[in-house]
């Protein structure tokens, strides 16, 4: 097993692939409770939403300017409350397809367990679409992680508040938004993104304020 | 009579001015230029007395308006010493008008006192007369019929051997008066009277109208002696003919004291008027400058404003640095802030990194892997049976299990997010102090600045600079005004002269005052024998005061020469001037010219018997006097004639005329 965080790096795309997953596009649908995540760089820009609470926490004030759901702001503020912009981030390369750190040994760990098949689907003879299969054991497992590690349900509901950002957008469209960022945009290939948690920060205030 | 006169010795002048210097405290030179000044002159002696004597008068011209119109003449009359007359058997037939013609010459003032028609008459008019042995004659050209002064020509001449030189000639006047009266003052040794004006505070002169008036009388008149009772006339025209030494000296520091009093006195009134006004506009500015400076003692010394203003400027940079470094100190540990809350973030999430990778690694390592991660090929049953090793069952490494290793860096990273949050703590402790010193000082400085910025802001007031400035002002003003008020007393200080100039009076008039008592008690018996002798009844004293007014002891009261009826006046006047001539005549110093006019004694109704007592006197007078030379204008009588030879008398007989 090589240094680093691959366990938690692979549960925290299973809670991804398991939020992100819908009912596979079959007509025999899913006997065995499998759910299909389509697109890996849309797996990228949610696992990147994770990764970066304060992007998300962007994208979160800019769900709750369109919608107006209170607990958005909540979640929001409680991103800051808790440090994560700090805390939880974990830092991604910019490189030419936008956030990328290689997720094969994660996948690799939730693969070998038979908790997720990654699939490459050909859509066309010059089309191939990634597909994850969660399987109904990986939602079994995420089910027991979060009632024996309580610690990971952070996952759970931070792959979920993703989702809200994401809901059925395409991987491109994500990525697209997330390269607007200034910050992002700018940053050069090969270096790390930054934060914007100082600038996310001053925007909830002004958001908070005029809702006062 | 005469022994008072060694007792009034006269001093030489260098005595009389050391003798006023000591009266007055001062040296020989202080009151000699005093002296000088006013132009005091020691006259201890008097010049010889000149003697006048009319030679001729003569005139002629056209009558009109008149029952006889036409030329006439008044033949040259040749005169001399002695006595003569004019005489008409009727009044109003000349005899004045020849007179006055004498008058008017002798005064050199056409018309003066002629009658206008005569005046008018007049063609041409030739008075000649001697002072001493020199001869004068005044000639009057002009077309009979011109009134005008001016149009006349009048000609003051000297003989000159058997010529004469013309010392004036031009048109009667005030030229004709001026030139006239500086040949008679020079030619009989006279000066003009200095004399001082009581009313009006000033001095002035008396010259030759006043004097020759005391050789005239020719009527009643309000001064006993000549014509003016002003500035004691009469006094001084008799100390004059009667000769006084030292009198001209006395009457010159006499007028000079009154003037120089008058002048203080005024000067002071002056002095004192615009004291008033600089005293009263002081108090003003006293008043002001005191409400300016009450106003000013409400506001806080400008100068302790500007000194607390050095004190703050220091306080202001003792503050300032303090501040500055307080915030330099805050800077730095703002940055180790900053480090310590990266480092502290940086500890936090790897803590939560290893917690989350710990508690997925508890997780997942309980799944064995079904497949192999890379070729997906499916692990053999039983292989994880069959391998009872420590290593891994699909790789078969061998080393410390991951999860230990995991929980080894979380317990590190559980101590670096321990010591950054001590660190954090202890820096937010140092910053919070550091903060509150800043502040402090901070806070310091804006006070001190604000109290700068007031007290700029107070000095920089324009009232207040306003007012201050006034207050200078008016200190240089209360200053100045001061500087224009005299001290105290100094204003009622006295002239330096007027002690001076009294002590000169003094002084002097002591050496002639014995003597003027002894020739005025001389003149007064002279005057009370006279007027008794011409017919002024039931006189029992007559004395002349010094001072010159007239006491008459008449019909057992006393009365005065003003309250006398006009023929006792009249007869009193010629009393005077007769009186005057003998006790000069008689002292020896006299100083009378000599000549007396006498005209119409008849008019104011003079007994025959006291006309003839006045001839007598006249006569005697004359007699006892070879150089005096009297004229009278008088109806012929019998005791005239009598008295006056045919060949002295011009006599209008009849109905006649003298001209």
């Amino acid at each position: 097993m090589p240094e680093g965080y691959h366990f938690r790096d692979a549960i925290r795309l299973l809670f991804i692939l398991a939020a992100g997953s819908e009912v596979p596009d079959d007509p025999c649908g899913s006997p065995d409770g499998s759910r299909v995540f389509v697109g890996e760089k849309r797996l990228m820009a949610v696992d990147f939403l994770v990764r970066y609470p304060d992007y998300l926490a962007h994208d979160l004030l800019d769900l709750y300017e369109a919608e107006g759901h209170a607990d958005l702001l909540r979640d929001v503020r409680t991103i800051f409350d808790r440090d994560e912009p700090d805390v939880r981030l974990v830092r991604m390369v910019r490189w030419r397809r936008g956030a990328f750190q290689n997720i094969e040994t994660a996948l690799a760990i939730l693969d070998s367990r038979r908790l997720v098949r990654c699939v490459r689907r050909r859509l066309a003879p010059d089309r191939m679409r990634h597909e994850f299969i969660v399987q109904a054991a990986g939602f079994a497992f995420l089910d027991e992680a979060v009632r024996e590690q309580a610690v990971l349900a952070w996952y759970r509901d931070r792959a979920a508040l993703a989702m809200r950002v994401a809901r059925s957008r395409s991987g491109s469209d994500l990525k697209g938004a997330q390269y607007g960022h200034p910050e992002y945009g700018s940053t050069s290939y090969g270096a790390t993104i930054p934060s914007i948690k100082d600038r996310v920060l001053r925007r909830l205030r002004a958001v908070e304020a005029r809702g006062r | 009579m005469t022994d008072g006169a060694a007792s009034a010795v006269p001093r030489t002048p260098a005595e009389w001015v050391r003798a006023v210097a000591d009266r007055a405290g001062l040296t020989v030179p202080d009151v000699q230029a005093i002296l000088d000044r006013h132009g005091i002159e020691p006259r201890p002696t008097l010049p010889r007395a000149r003697t006048l004597v009319m030679r001729s008068v003569a005139f002629s011209g056209t009558k009109d308006g008149t029952g006889a119109d036409g030329p006439f003449a008044f033949e040259r009359m040749d005169l001399g010493r002695g006595l003569w007359a004019m005489m008409s058997d009727r009044n109003s037939r000349g005899k004045s008008s020849v007179l006055n013609v004498v008058r008017a010459a002798v005064r050199g003032d056409f018309p003066g006192p002629l009658k206008p028609d005569v005046w008018r008459w007049i063609g041409t008019l030739e008075v000649a007369f001697d002072i001493d042995a020199v001869g004068f004659r005044i000639l009057v050209e002009k077309e009979p019929g011109e009134e005008r002064a001016e149009r006349a020509r009048v000609r003051l001449g000297r003989r000159q051997g058997d010529d004469w030189i013309d010392l004036y000639d031009g048109p009667a006047g005030p030229g004709l008066e001026t030139q006239v009266e500086a040949l008679f003052m020079e030619e009989l040794g006279f000066a003009r009277f200095h004399a001082f004006n009581a009313p009006s505070g000033t001095g002035h002169t008396h010259g030759w109208a006043a004097i020759s008036a005391g050789l005239f009388v020719t009527g009643p008149g309000r001064a006993i002696f000549g014509d003016l009772v002003v500035d004691a006339m009469p006094l001084r025209l008799l100390q004059l003919f009667m000769g006084l030494p030292w009198i001209s000296t006395y009457t010159a520091a006499q007028t000079a004291l009154k003037q120089a009093e008058a002048e203080a006195t005024k000067k002071k009134a002056e002095a004192e008027r615009p004291n008033e006004r600089l005293r009263e506009r002081l108090a003003a500015v006293q008043r002001e400058l005191g409400e300016e400076r009450g106003r000013l003692e409400g506001r806080p010394d400008r100068a302790a404003l500007r000194a607390s203003l050095g004190r703050l400027d220091v306080d202001l940079v003792r503050h300032h640095a303090e501040e500055e470094a307080a915030r330099a100190r805050l800077g730095a540990l703002r940055l180790a802030e900053a480090e310590v809350e990266a480092a502290s973030a940086e500890a936090r999430s790897a803590l939560q990194q290893l917690t989350d990778e710990a508690a997925a690694g508890h997780l997942f390592r309980r799944l064995r892997p079904v497949c192999c991660p890379s070729c997906e090929a499916g692990i053999a049953p039983g292989r994880y049976a069959a391998s009872e090793v420590s290593g891994c069952a699909l790789c078969g490494s061998v080393g410390t299990p991951a999860a230990d290793e995991t929980e080894d860096r979380a317990a590190a990273a559980r101590a670096d997010v321990a010591d950054c949050g001590a660190t954090a703590r202890r820096v937010a402790a140092e910053i919070a102090s550091e903060d509150g010193r800043m502040r402090l000082a901070a806070e310091a400085r804006r006070g001190t600045e604000a109290r700068i910025a007031s007290v700029r802001t107070r000095l920089a007031e324009p009232e207040e600079s306003d007012l201050e400035l006034r207050i200078a002002a008016l200190e240089a003003r209360e200053a100045e005004l001061r500087s224009l008020l005299p001290e105290d007393g100094a204003a009622a200080a006295e002239a330096p002269d007027v002690p001076v100039l009294r002590a000169t009076a003094a002084v002097t008039k002591e050496l002639f005052e014995g003597l003027q008592r002894e020739t005025v008690a001389d003149l007064s018996a002279a005057l009370l024998r006279i007027c008794r002798d011409i017919g002024v009844e039931n006189l029992a004293d007559m004395t002349l005061a010094p001072h010159g007014a007239l006491s008459v002891h008449q019909g057992g009261s006393r009365t005065t020469f003003s309250q006398l009826s006009p023929g006792e006046n009249l007869r009193v006047r010629i009393a005077a001037a007769l009186a005057v001539v003998e006790v000069a005549r008689l002292r020896g110093y006299g100083r009378h010219p000599g000549l007396l006019v006498l005209d119409s004694p008849a008019a104011q109704e003079m007994s025959t018997p006291d006309f003839a007592a006045l001839l007598a006197r006249v006569q005697a007078v004359v007699a006892d006097a070879p150089g005096i030379q009297v004229l009278v204008g008088a109806v012929a009588r019998p005791e005239l004639t009598a008295v006056v030879p045919r060949e002295r008398c011009r006599h209008a007989e009849g109905l006649d005329y003298l001209f």
